[in-house]
């Protein structure tokens, strides 16, 4: 069935392409938003259908237990998710600031050329492929924050050996990973402000910090969507995660320098061998449902507030 | 005029030099690539001197083509070097690929005859087995051997020139959080030369975050020589290990994750394959060691070392014979045969075995061109078997089979029909 459904998609797209360059525009158009609809609920069906036995054995409590005992066939997310919100978030606490400050900088403060320059070194850490940020926080951010989080601890009269490989560990290397993404958008936003509004600006006396102030409020909507794709790519990113987020699927925890698992790490570590238990796989594809429904539940929330916000 | 017209010269030029750059970086790497590439025939240059002369005869003239196998990402570097020297033999008329998917996911794909071969760290669950009984064969081809390396400051082998000594029921004891810290009276009561300077310091218990055959060895080890293990946390490629809740747990993803988690974590233990320890042996003496264990059975410590544990697969065997009255079968659910090779009468006891797949018959599962794809299969693996598992052949950290091992896969070989 599924092999159909692939071959049908290529003709479909072919012939609104043909549709859309030959024919008439508006038909195409519609046809091509068609296809990435159908592309989109076709997932959904399979991840579905996929996930149909597991949801149907555990229920509910799939998502709200944390266990993962495959020896005897138990499973429970809530860990994974709980991780994956967690590492969001301090992430986009650590990639923001990072990120608006890397804008102003860019815009304001760097001379033309030293500014294009850095632009474009600060858009190649984006290409970067993911696993070797995976390997630098194997190597030296975990066992760096591992060490200064013990130190510190010591200095306050707490005797705790805080381990290398968290969530915290997961979390300050996704914020760096995703500082390139929110950067551009920010980036590009600041420099379409009009020249004159930047005029006006300056005509009532502001200083440059108040001048910045204003000009960032200016182009918030533009700070939004770099701060909800750096949040997708939080959420959705795999490998390096799996390398240093220290791959602890049954306890459940909210500490953030404790080990945990998130949902797409969780998936990397385990799908190679979930075909050898009988649900895992179905409970796995669950798994990625959840992220999925995660996914536009935070988007649809980013709508209803962008709305809010511009009437 | 003027002013353009150098701007493009300069960007010219820009891309000019970058191509020189790039250019030359590629011609470094590829003399780089050379340089290291008559070091590793060296190292082999007496097998290569011989070995064409005995391999080329055993291999068909007529035979031609490529076969596809996949799982067990542990063997993977073995196979691909079998492969490569197999391609080499065969004067490249033989391709053998590999693709390094998970045990779990290459057995699914054998099953479903997406791949000619399947390789796992497990024999084939039995459940699946039962569905196809009769139809397929399996046999190891390597062995590997499982070490504790730990990481306690205090005793490091540099210091005290001395290993701890582990026993299976501590190991359990360990990753049960039950044994909490290093100078708990049980680790002292085997350590009697180090007891003075084991620190009261929390055992940070590193496991593996990703499902891995060491883990399925590993855990079926404990199981088998600890009852309270078996009865709560049992074995398989991921388990719940109890010491995540009740003590510090700390998992960590594949062999390198968990080797690098031991030397970066102080006061940890954790279970790695053989070669990840042997390369970093420095590293580890310095920090802490590497366990002897004892092998419960005839109660002596031994190090790990090929020998040893080349003795204790042997011995593993023999018992299983002493038992059943036979050698396995080929053809027969391995999984008994399994549970006999783990922990064994005598010889180091962590041991884990990669197994592989073949049908009996490759016309009557469906393969097309099965007469070609059945042969270059027996001609592999009766390489590997004999050829194959000569140490030249054999990667560092791999320990070849037992003679005794190595038949049983030819005679698996014999039930492929040509």
């Amino acid at each position: 069935m599924l092999d159909v459904l692939l071959l049908l998609l290529p003709v479909t797209y072919f012939v609104s392409a043909f549709v859309l360059t030959l024919i008439r525009f508006k038909v195409g158009i519609r046809l091509f938003g068609l296809v990435s609809l159908f592309l989109i609920a076709a997932l959904v069906a399979v991840f579905l259908i996929k996930a149909y036995p597991a949801l149907v054995r555990y229920g509910p409590a799939l998502f709200t237990t944390a266990e993962w005992d495959p020896v005897r066939e138990k499973y429970g997310l809530a860990q994974a998710i709980v991780g994956t919100l967690i590492t969001s978030a301090i992430a986009l606490g650590i990639a923001m600031p990072l990120a608006v400050g890397a804008a102003v900088t860019i815009n304001e403060f760097l001379p033309p050329r030293l500014a294009r320059l850095f632009a474009s070194l600060v858009d190649l850490t984006a290409a970067m492929p993911t696993v070797l940020y995976g390997l630098w926080g194997l190597f030296v951010l975990g066992p760096a924050l591992g060490a200064g989080l013990t130190s510190l601890a010591k200095a306050v009269g707490l005797d705790v050996l805080v381990p290398p490989y968290t969530l915290l560990t997961a979390a300050v290397l996704l914020g760096i990973m995703v500082t390139p993404y929110a950067s551009a958008v920010i980036r590009e936003g600041y420099a379409l402000i009009p020249k004159v509004v930047e005029e006006a600006i300056y005509s009532m006396g502001a200083t440059k910090f108040e001048a910045v102030v204003l000009k960032l409020r200016y182009v918030r909507n533009y700070i939004f969507g770099g701060l909800f794709l750096a949040l997708g790519r939080a959420m959705g990113e795999t490998v390096a995660v799996a390398m240093v987020v220290g791959g602890n699927f049954s306890r459940f925890t909210t500490t953030p320098w404790e080990s945990g698992i998130t949902i797409s790490s969780l998936i990397a570590l385990q799908f190679p061998n979930a075909q050898s238990y009988t649900y895992m796989e179905p409970v796995l594809f669950a798994d990625a449902l959840a992220l999925a429904a995660l996914g536009v539940a935070i988007n649809a929330a980013a709508l209803y507030i962008l709305r809010r916000w511009q009437i | 005029m003027a002013k353009q017209s150098i701007k493009p010269n300069r960007t010219i030029l820009v891309v000019f030099a970058v191509i020189i750059a790039v250019v030359a970086a590629v011609i470094i790497a590829g003399t780089a690539g050379g340089k290291s590439s008559p070091t590793s025939p060296t190292q082999t240059s007496p097998a290569q001197s011989s070995s064409p002369s005995p391999t080329q005869p055993s291999v068909q003239p007529s035979l031609k083509g490529s076969i596809t196998g996949g799982g067990s990402t542990f063997i993977n570097p073995q196979l691909v070097a079998w492969s490569r020297r197999f391609y080499e033999a065969t004067k490249g008329a033989v391709q053998v690929n590999y693709q390094s998917i998970g045990s779990g996911a290459g057995t699914a794909q054998f099953l479903e005859k997406k791949l000619d071969f399947g390789a796992s760290d497990v024999p084939m669950p039995s459940d699946k087995f039962k569905d196809v009984k009769g139809r397929v064969v399996q046999f190891p081809v390597i062995i590997g051997s499982i070490v504790i390396a730990y990481n306690v400051p205090e005793v490091a082998y540099e210091k005290t020139g001395k290993y701890l000594n582990f026993t299976s029921e501590l190991l359990a004891l360990i990753y049960m959080g039950e044994v909490k810290q290093w100078c708990d009276p049980r680790i002292k009561a085997v350590n009697p030369g180090l007891a003075d300077k084991l620190p009261c310091r929390d055992i940070v218990a590193v496991h593996r975050s990703d499902g891995s055959g060491t883990t399925a060895a590993f855990t079926l080890y404990l199981s088998k020589t600890y009852q309270p293990w078996n009865s709560t946390v049992g074995w398989g490629f991921t388990v719940k290990w109890p010491a995540d809740e009740k003590a510090k747990g700390v998992g960590a993803k594949g062999n390198e994750g968990v080797a690098q988690a031991v030397i970066q974590n102080q006061y940890s233990v954790g279970y790695v394959e053989y070669a990840y320890w042997a390369k970093n042996r420095d590293k580890y003496d310095k920090v802490g060691g590497v366990a002897y264990i004892r092998n419960d059975n005839d109660r002596r410590y031994y190090f790990p070392s090929a020998d040893v544990v080349m003795q204790g697969a042997a011995a593993g065997l023999e018992r299983y014979k002493n038992k059943y009255g036979s050698p396995p079968a080929p053809d027969a659910d391995w999984n008994p045969v399994s549970v006999e090779l783990s922990n064994p009468p005598t010889g180091y006891p962590l041991l884990s075995f990669t197994y592989v797949y073949l049908w009996k018959d490759y016309a009557g599962e469906g393969y097309p061109d099965a007469a070609t794809r059945a042969a270059l299969l027996r001609e592999f693996f009766r390489w590997v078997l004999t050829e194959g598992q000569r140490p030249e052949y054999v990667v560092e950290g791999y320990i070849p089979l037992p003679a005794e091992l190595a038949q049983m896969g030819l005679k698996a070989l014999d039930q492929v029909k040509p």
